[in-house]
């Protein structure tokens, strides 16, 4: 048994020689190595289509609606328009059931403005006449209202909007207010403005819609809610530039040219960024007296592969542009050098944020602010 | 045959079947640790290992590596001998042994710039057993060849036109992979003078070179492209060997032996791969050479032994091989299927001295029971980086057969210290040192205990 353990203890300390290595790589004999002076380069390429693009933006169920209207020297007449339901509240007192309701209010609590920062919006409180789903509705959706309730006005200055609703309203409707199928009896109203030049937004967490019966109070939350867009009237942009705006979904898509660019052909990419330049000094300027223009602050990059659009990433405007890179990009700019194809181009929209914040990005045709893309590839010594 | 005598002697005191399970046990725990010691990075051998099919290696037995390589002629029943499958005739024992190698390689240009490699690697394989008294059957494992380089620059890219950093990079250029050699044969002695033999060769393997692109800092992507040529193809040996005893003395033994391999096909493919890394998973790209084949040119080699007094041993040795013969649908460093080759008819020659004080006596001590051993070798590169300019190898060998406690199992310890190249032409010299170990066990098996 001797030689057995003996044999078994060398047996194990060749395999740890075997394993152990160490290394001192230099660049000697750098010069027998073919392909050793192709190093790694960037190059810049701009970009070779940039054009308006528009996504369908979904509003409904939304954490906020717009309502108001603005008529933006730049941008249109744009009119947006909420809708909200309410379901019934999660715990009504007995008494609250036996009526009679003596008082309704629609309390909405405004935390986004655009437009005019003085004047006053005036709205109509419409009845919706029959149920409306908002899951997955978009923007551009149509609604019938019903009659009006009532009108009222917000001011800029407003943190918190009462609406008394007409003692005669709530007269008529006091058996479904108190009712025990709220929740399907009533349809919800639609807040339609009536000239003005502000869009307002509403934080839905913080609206309710307030019923007293009997001496009882309660709060009806928000169920269904959905706001629409629209516009009107011509865009007045400056040149070489295109918009991005959200609540409206303008986009831009725009591609690169990669391989024409004979030093990436082939190569190994080991970083691409793409750049866009947006001039956020014109929406400033351009802008009337007394009239806040809120800039888009985040895009997302997708790219567009046949009929679908595949994410890229979300980012931010930092020091008037976008920079954009990711390993997902990389590897679309990889397989499009490589000549396989996966994206046919790509495509920048707001993230949707529930505003109609504006943003203009720079075109190729701008001088020193061309959309483009930084390419560094390691050459493959192909 | 008065060689073998001491072996026959020694296989007198090998009865235990018993053993068997320890040998087995042995092999098997080398056989697992096989694809560990191959899994390793070894991309830490010689520049030249780049062109060709890589560093072409073999490994002969323990005995004869030590001895300067070559050994066509030498018979033992000791050891197992690739170089010929016609020394697998004279056997007794059944044996095992497995080796590994450890090498440094010091590269030197011109500007006496230095750099420093080593690896360590599983070496070789081998087993045999007789049949009878005139058939002995052998199976092996050794390197074919071996690709192991490594060369780097580093720079520093210039200021990002939007970002505005500065990154800087390290370009490795990089080869691992080889060849392997998987050989099966039988020797037969037709007399007492004359022995032949045969064997197949499997030869396969991956040789692959590859990119790869490291950035400090920034949000740059490493890269890693890599080209794997995966190939395999079947050859094989015939060979022969003319034993005089007798001829100075009484207690000599004089052989001269030859072989000849055949030329050999190898199919193969060639895969381009490119990734973000050769560490994590991440989009891979493809791309698939056409199917081809490589054509190995034969080669043949031929030798002398003398031994004397059971002590003395003395080994010649010559290898010729046309590798200007060699043809490709593939292009490696060195040859372009349809351009220039650097390939060259590959020379070696080698010659070496055992020295065994005890001879057959195994009741002398410890120090005169070592086997000592001593040789040199030159090797004409079969390809070279410049067309024209041969690349010369010459090495001393050196070393100890040291038996254990069981007669007939042994520890070998091989060194080697040789240079490469030159300095001049833009090459490089290397240095490099080796030392190897292995264990050679064996034993009677499938034979009866006889009750006395």
């Amino acid at each position: 048994m001797r030689w057995n353990r003996s044999g078994l203890f060398f047996c194990l300390c060749l395999f740890a020689l075997s394993l152990s290595a160490c290394e001192n790589p230099s660049n000697v004999g750098e010069d027998l190595v073919g392909g050793i002076d192709d190093l790694p380069e960037a190059s810049t390429v701009t970009a070779s289509t940039f054009e308006s693009d528009s996504i369908r933006v979904v509003t409904g169920n939304s954490d906020r609606i717009l309502a108001g209207h603005v008529d933006d020297p730049m941008l249109g007449d744009m009119t947006t328009t909420g809708y909200l339901d309410f379901s019934t509240a999660s715990d009504i007192p007995g008494e609250f059931r036996t009526g009679p309701v003596t008082s309704v209010q629609l309390r909405l609590v405004p935390d986004y403005t655009y437009g005019s920062t003085t004047g006053t919006t005036a709205f109509h409180l419409n009845e919706m006449p029959s149920e409306f789903t908002s899951n997955g509705a978009r923007a551009d959706t149509t609604l019938p209202a019903g009659a009006t309730v009532t009108d009222f006005s917000i001011s800029p200055t407003d943190t918190l909007v009462v609406i008394d609703l007409p003692a005669a309203w709530v007269s008529a409707n006091d058996a479904t207010l108190r009712g025990t199928s709220f929740g399907t009896d009533f349809h919800g109203f639609q807040i339609q403005p009536a000239g003005g030049q502000t869009v307002f937004g509403f934080d839905l967490a913080r609206t309710v819609l307030r019923v007293v019966s009997n001496g009882e109070t309660v709060n009806y939350p928000v169920s269904q809610r959905l706001w629409t867009a629209s516009r009107s009237g011509t865009l007045a942009l400056p040149p070489n530039e295109l918009l991005v705006q959200d609540g409206f979904g303008n986009g831009v898509s725009f591609d690169f040219t990669f391989r024409q660019d004979s030093s990436l052909v082939g190569g190994a990419v080991n970083r691409a960024i793409i750049a866009l330049y947006a001039d956020t000094l014109s929406l400033q300027q351009n802008a009337p007296a007394n009239f806040t223009r809120p800039v888009l602050q985040g895009v997302i990059l997708a790219a567009l592969i046949d009929t679908s659009a595949v994410a890229l990433g979300q980012f931010s405007l930092r020091d008037g542009k976008f920079v954009m890179t990711s390993g997902d990009i990389i590897n679309i700019v990889q397989r499009r050098l490589s000549g396989v194809e996966t994206a046919d181009r790509f495509r920048v929209t707001p993230i949707v944020n529930n505003t109609i914040n504006p943003l203009l990005l720079y075109t190729p045709s701008a001088p020193d602010k061309a959309p483009k893309a930084v390419v560094t590839v390691s050459p493959t010594g192909e | 045959m008065s060689i073998c005598t001491s072996n026959l002697a020694m296989s007198r005191h090998i009865t235990s079947f018993s053993l068997a399970r320890k040998l087995f046990f042995a092999g098997c725990l080398s056989v697992l640790l096989a694809p560990a010691a191959f899994a390793q990075r070894n991309n830490d051998g010689s520049i030249y290992s780049r062109y060709g099919l890589g560093e072409l290696r073999a490994f002969p037995s323990a005995q004869l590596q030590a001895m300067g390589g070559g050994g066509t002629s030498v018979l033992s029943y000791t050891y197992v001998n690739l170089t010929n499958p016609a020394t697998w005739a004279d056997q007794i024992l059944t044996r095992f042994s497995a080796g590994v190698l450890y090498q440094g390689v010091q590269a030197t240009d011109a500007s006496n710039d230095v750099s420093r490699l080593t690896e360590g690697t599983l070496n070789a394989f081998q087993f045999s057993f007789p049949i009878g008294s005139k058939v002995g059957v052998a199976l092996g494992y050794e390197p074919y060849s071996r690709v192991s380089y490594r060369v780097q620059r580093d720079g520093a890219l210039p200021p990002d036109p939007v970002l505005g950093d500065t990154s800087h990079f390290i370009l490795n250029l990089e080869g691992s992979g080889g060849l392997q050699r998987f050989v099966g044969g039988v020797g037969y002695r037709i007399n007492r003078n004359i022995s032949v033999g045969a064997d197949a060769n499997i030869i396969f393997g991956i040789l692959e070179d590859a990119r790869r692109t490291d950035f400090t800092g920034g949000t740059f992507r490493e890269s890693y492209l890599s080209t794997s040529t995966r190939l395999a193809g079947v050859t094989g040996t015939l060979g022969g060997i003319v034993t005089l005893p007798q001829l100075a003395s009484e207690n000599d033994v004089f052989t001269v032996g030859a072989a000849f391999t055949l030329p050999a096909t190898l199919s193969g493919s060639r895969v381009r791969t490119l990734s973000p890394n050769d560490r994590t998973p991440g989009d891979t790209l493809e791309t698939k050479v056409p199917d081809g084949s490589v054509k190995l040119p034969w080669g043949v080699r031929a030798g002398a032994a003398y031994s004397y007094d059971q002590r003395w041993l003395l080994v010649v040795d010559g290898q010729y091989q046309p590798w200007s013969n060699f043809s490709s649908d593939f292009s490696f460093a060195g040859y372009d299927p349809g351009g220039v080759s650097t390939f060259r008819d590959r020379i070696r020659a080698s010659a070496g001295l055992e020295f065994l004080p005890a001879g057959t006596d195994l009741v002398r001590p410890f120090l005169a029971r070592v086997a000592y051993r001593l040789g040199a070798y030159y090797d004409r590169s079969y390809v070279s980086p410049i067309a024209g300019v041969d690349l010369h190898t010459v090495a001393l060998t050196a070393g100890l057969g040291i038996p254990l406690f069981n007669p007939g199992t042994r520890l070998d310890l091989g060194f080697e210290i040789g240079t490469r190249g030159q300095t001049d032409q833009n090459l490089v010299r290397d240095t490099f040192y080796r030392i190897s170990a292995s264990v050679n066990f064996g034993e009677r098996w499938f034979q009866r205990r006889r009750l006395r």
